[in-house]
């Protein structure tokens, strides 16, 4: 046995320690040196809160009892946290934007900034946390009991409760703006979070490899009811357990607080995503493994709830069990102080305050006076919630009841789901239908579950709960209308959820929403597209800068006041002076205001001095509706932008297509002048000699007069080609199409260029022709083409035996006509520039003509609707191929 | 904000659009899995390694779900800079 004191020693130490490490961190955190507690994983281990003592030494007890099934309250939390893109992103970006203190706040926040809906929040969320707290407190006292046998139950209690009180109060309040994280606070609830997970998996080690020797061994002979429970396990209620435990996750008080209130960067979900999952399994690793063990080694009597101490206890492991014991106080210690923080905040915001609030109207306002009136609240609020958390351990005399507490609890938080969820994915969810069906589904939680619960012993008399309300068999509590085949609990929470929803939807649909209460709406449900500055403004009433200050200054203190109305002022270019009273500077201070007593009394205390929302329905309607305006008006600009960029796109090109004909146009008439700059000088030459007045012989006289002549000749031929080709180009010749039969052309194209042909040596071939091949063409253009593309093979023959060979062939719908010589062809990459006007080719160094020909042989082509190409054999000669489409015969 | 220069801004959008489609994906394939009657499936008497089927059956679902999680948290977070109306919003 472990001696008390030493228990004691060590206990006290270790809350000496945390207390130490909180203080440390805190005033570390006012030095403003713990940018490393703003990491991810001190934000994943504070989510940690989630494993209370409840799964410290219940999830072994669950795991003794019911098997697998324990497993769910992990599931749950682990779906929701791999989904954060979801749900938490929005809760976390809604509760920074909006300076959300609290789940009861949030909620009220978004149906209007309503009191009535955060007292009944805070109501059920106290109702709930209640008896949550006094689990912890008899866990730590049974664990304690276990170590050292008999002690003074109350006693122990009470002296917890105090001490976290204490801690609590002093960690806890030091701020006044919820938003703020408490670094102390949360330092101490990390350290925690990592003694329990290291108490856990040390315990569940030893119960594997040091009492049963091994994995294989552990589960050896054992029972498979043990591990599925009786029956089926995957039924109704492990459907209902890991739904519960997935709102729970959001909905807890404790939870809300430390995963949306304290969240200090988005980007840490992203961590906590898979880390905390990971936490969860870790913790869960060994549960089945300490169950078996202690059902296989520990006394039949040994409460499965404290297997985890009992184990290394029992086998005289002392240094282990105090592991455990520490692990169990942490996990109690820690949720107790969330809770409390969270609990309190929500009671001293919205109860307390709003009607001290009322009391004070007509005080005399001093400065700082609401502020320490709000410490004092939030103080007396902690002590109150566990000296609650205290009384009920007392008053329930910590029966066994008390082990059921979590998943009720569970239940009774999962009735925010509908007004929460409803609220952030839905405008048209509205506060009616909010409140009513809380109140609905708060009622038959209690009815069902809660009360029942006691067994006769808190106002539903056992009576009752046996045999109904009045004695009606239709209203029993756990059978509620004959509903008695199913788990209590899933009963339970189809009747409180069914029931909550269901009112939610259909008041909703029913009732018409309030201005504000509209505002809110669109706010948080389009929070990713309201810009946090772009706050709406809607005061239009008359307010003296003064007293502003003055509501400052009572809420935030002195200090705090005058720093916001300078920061104001400045930004109004006013430094030095009070700001001017515009709508940013009263909705900036509402929101400031929030960060410290909530939405509904920061809301009311701005009326109270602005005087009451002067705002007609269609302004609001605008300006709820302008997000959605600014949405569809940058949609629209991104489509001119687009529309722009396109037009500006075809411009250029347009622009770089005009370049590109003028400089086309330009090498043109430089090529043109270039032409006919040669024959024209010749000619100018030679008739200066004939004028001259020395005498020519009349040999060399005529001589000069031919090449004149030939020159002028060359000359109008070239005009005439460019006159034609510029024509063609500009689609002004008129070219009749008729039917042209393609043999006929052709014949008479080589009658005209066999003269030619048999003077320069070259043979040229008919392919044997295809009968009605005919072409829809102009018969002399064709001619024309043909002839030019058969002199440009004999003119340009270089080949020992020069040979042109002429075939045709039906292609493609028409009629390709294929003129090859054996003159050695056109460079493949040379193919194109051939058809450019004055491009001789390499081919015809020595030549007389312009180099319009096949550029004009092109056009003509075109212009009768087919194509004139170079194509390429595969021996890499080429080959000129006209295409023409076929016709009719005439 | 540019993570990564080789990526036009069209591909960046649409990475994240993918990366969020992922992510809302991410815990429907965890409730199908691990409710009945999938789960159920693995309810036998059958021991893998001296472990009860259901239970290596659950925890291994969930340790590959963490992994996933953990993939996709990186892209997920690039695209929480992305422009409104990105899917999840």
């Amino acid at each position: 046995m472990l001696s008390l004191d030493l228990l004691l020693f060590v206990c006290l130490g270790y809350v000496a320690l945390l207390f130490a490490l909180a203080f440390y961190i805190d005033r570390r955190a006012r030095q403003g040196t713990v940018g490393w507690l703003h990491s991810p994983i001190i934000f994943t281990l504070s989510i940690s809160v989630y494993c209370t003592s409840w799964t410290f030494y219940g999830a072994v007890g669950s795991a003794a009892r019911n098997g697998l099934e324990f497993i769910t309250i992990y599931l749950g939390p682990t779906l929701v946290f791999i989904g954060w893109w979801w749900l938490l992103r929005k809760l976390v970006r809604i509760g920074r934007q909006h300076r959300i203190t609290s789940i009861a706040d949030l909620i009220s926040s978004r149906y209007g900034k309503s009191p009535g809906l955060a007292v009944l929040v805070t109501l059920i969320a106290l109702v709930a946390t209640t008896p949550y707290i006094a689990l912890q407190l008899q866990s730590v006292t049974r664990s304690y009991q276990a170590i050292v046998g008999d002690v003074d139950v109350a006693g122990t209690a009470f002296a917890i409760a105090a001490g976290m009180a204490v801690f609590t109060i002093f960690f806890g309040t030091r701020n006044l703006d919820a938003n703020e994280r408490h670094h102390g606070v949360v330092a101490a609830i990390a350290v925690e979070a990592v003694v329990k997970l290291v108490a856990l998996l040390a315990v569940g080690l030893f119960a594997v490899y040091g009492v049963a020797g091994g994995v294989g061994p552990i589960f050896e002979g054992v029972d498979t009811e043990v591990i599925y429970g009786a029956g089926d396990i995957f039924d109704a209620r492990w459907v209902a357990l890991t739904f519960l435990s997935a709102t729970a996750i959001i909905c807890l008080p404790r939870q809300f607080q430390v995963t949306v209130v304290e969240n200090v960067d988005e980007s840490h979900l992203a961590t906590a995503s898979w880390m905390f999952p990971l936490y969860l399994f870790g913790m869960c690793l060994f549960v089945m493994p300490i169950a078996i063990a202690g059902l296989k080694f520990l006394p039949e009597d040994a409460n499965p709830d404290l297997y985890v101490l009992a184990l290394p206890l029992a086998f005289d492991r002392q240094d282990l069990a105090l592991l455990a014991f520490l692990g169990g106080f942490s996990s109690a210690t820690s949720m107790v102080i969330v809770a409390a923080i969270a609990v309190s905040t929500m009671v001293s915001n919205h109860i307390v305050m709003p009607i001290a609030l009322n009391f004070m109207r007509s005080g005399n306002e001093t400065s700082g006076d609401v502020r320490s009136l709000l410490l004092t609240s939030r103080r007396v609020s902690i002590a109150a919630v566990l000296a609650l958390g205290f009384l009920y351990f007392r008053l329930s005399g910590g029966s066994d009841a008390l082990a059921a507490i979590g998943l009720i609890a569970f239940v009774g938080v999962a009735q925010f789901v509908p007004g929460l969820i409803g609220g952030i994915f839905w405008r048209g969810a509205s506060r009616a239908g909010a409140f009513w069906g809380l109140a609905a589904g708060f009622a038959l939680w209690a009815y069902t579950l809660f009360l029942p619960s006691f067994g006769g012993e808190l106002i539903l008399s056992r009576d009752v709960i046996e045999n109904g309300l009045f004695g009606m068999t239709a209203l029993r509590p756990q059978a509620l209308f004959g509903l008695t085949d199913m788990d209590p609990l899933v009963h339970a929470l189809v009747w409180s959820l069914g029931t909550n929803a269901m009112v939610f939807l259909v008041i909703s649909t029913l009732s018409q929403p309030q201005p504000l209460e509209r505002l809110q709406a669109a706010q948080f449900v389009d929070v990713f597209r309201t810009p946090p500055e772009e706050a709406p403004r809607f005061q239009s009433a008359q307010v003296a800068a003064e007293d502003l200050f003055v509501l400052a200054q009572r809420i935030l203190g002195s200090g705090p006041a005058r720093r916001l109305f300078d920061d104001m002022a400045t930004d109004q270019g006013r430094a030095g002076l009070l700001p001017l009273p515009s709508d940013a500077v009263i909705v900036g201070l509402e929101r400031e205001l929030t960060g410290s007593i909530g939405a509904a009394s920061a809301h009311a205390m701005i009326r109270r001095v602005v005087g009451n929302e002067s705002i007609s329905m269609t302004e609001l309607i605008d300006i709820a509706d302008e997000t959605q305006r600014l949405i569809e008006t940058s949609a629209a600009l991104s489509d001119r932008t687009a529309e722009l960029a396109s037009t500006a796109q075809e411009l250029r090109t347009a622009n770089a297509q005009l370049r590109n004909l003028d400089a086309q146009k330009d090498e043109f008439l430089s090529q043109v002048s270039h032409e006919l700059r040669t024959p024209m000088t010749s000619i100018r030459s030679f008739s200066e000699i004939l004028l001259g007045d020395d005498p020519v012989p009349e040999a060399d006289r005529q001589r000069f007069i031919a090449i004149i002549h030939d020159e002028s000749e060359r000359l109008t031929r070239l005009l005439d080609e460019i006159l034609d080709i510029n024509r063609l180009e500009a689609g002004t010749v008129d070219l009749p199409l008729c039917p042209v039969d393609v043999n006929q052309a052709i014949e008479a194209a080589l009658a005209t260029v066999s003269p030619v042909a048999q003077q320069q040596g070259v043979e040229v071939e008919r392919m044997p022709a295809a009968p009605d091949a005919w072409v829809k063409a102009n018969e002399d253009r064709l001619r024309q083409v043909l002839i030019n593309l058969l002199a440009n093979g004999v003119k340009y023959n270089e080949a020992a035996t020069p040979r042109i060979e002429v075939k045709q062939s039906r292609h493609g719908g028409g009629i390709t006509i294929d003129v090859v010589d054996n003159g050695g062809g056109v460079a493949q990459q040379e193919a194109e520039t051939v058809f450019e006007k004055f491009n001789r080719g390499e081919r015809s160094s020595a030549d007389e003509g312009a180099g319009l020909g096949l550029p004009i042989s092109r056009t003509i082509v075109r212009a009768m609707g087919g194509e004139l190409t170079i194509e390429f054999a595969g021996d890499g000669s080429s080959f000129f191929r006209v295409w023409l489409p076929a016709s009719e015969p005439a | 904000m540019r993570t990564n220069t080789n990526r036009t801004p069209i591909e960046q959008a649409d990475a994240s659009r993918k990366a969020a489609e992922r992510g809302l994906l991410l815990p429907f394939i965890g409730m199908l899995l691990l409710l009945p009657p999938v789960a159920g499936i693995f309810q036998l008497d059958v021991r893998l390694f001296g472990v009860p089927l259901a239970a290596l059956y659950l925890f291994t679902v969930w340790a590959v779900l963490i992994v996933l999680a953990r993939v996709l948290a990186k892209p997920l977070l690039r695209g929480a800079d992305a422009p409104p109306g990105a899917p999840g919003d």
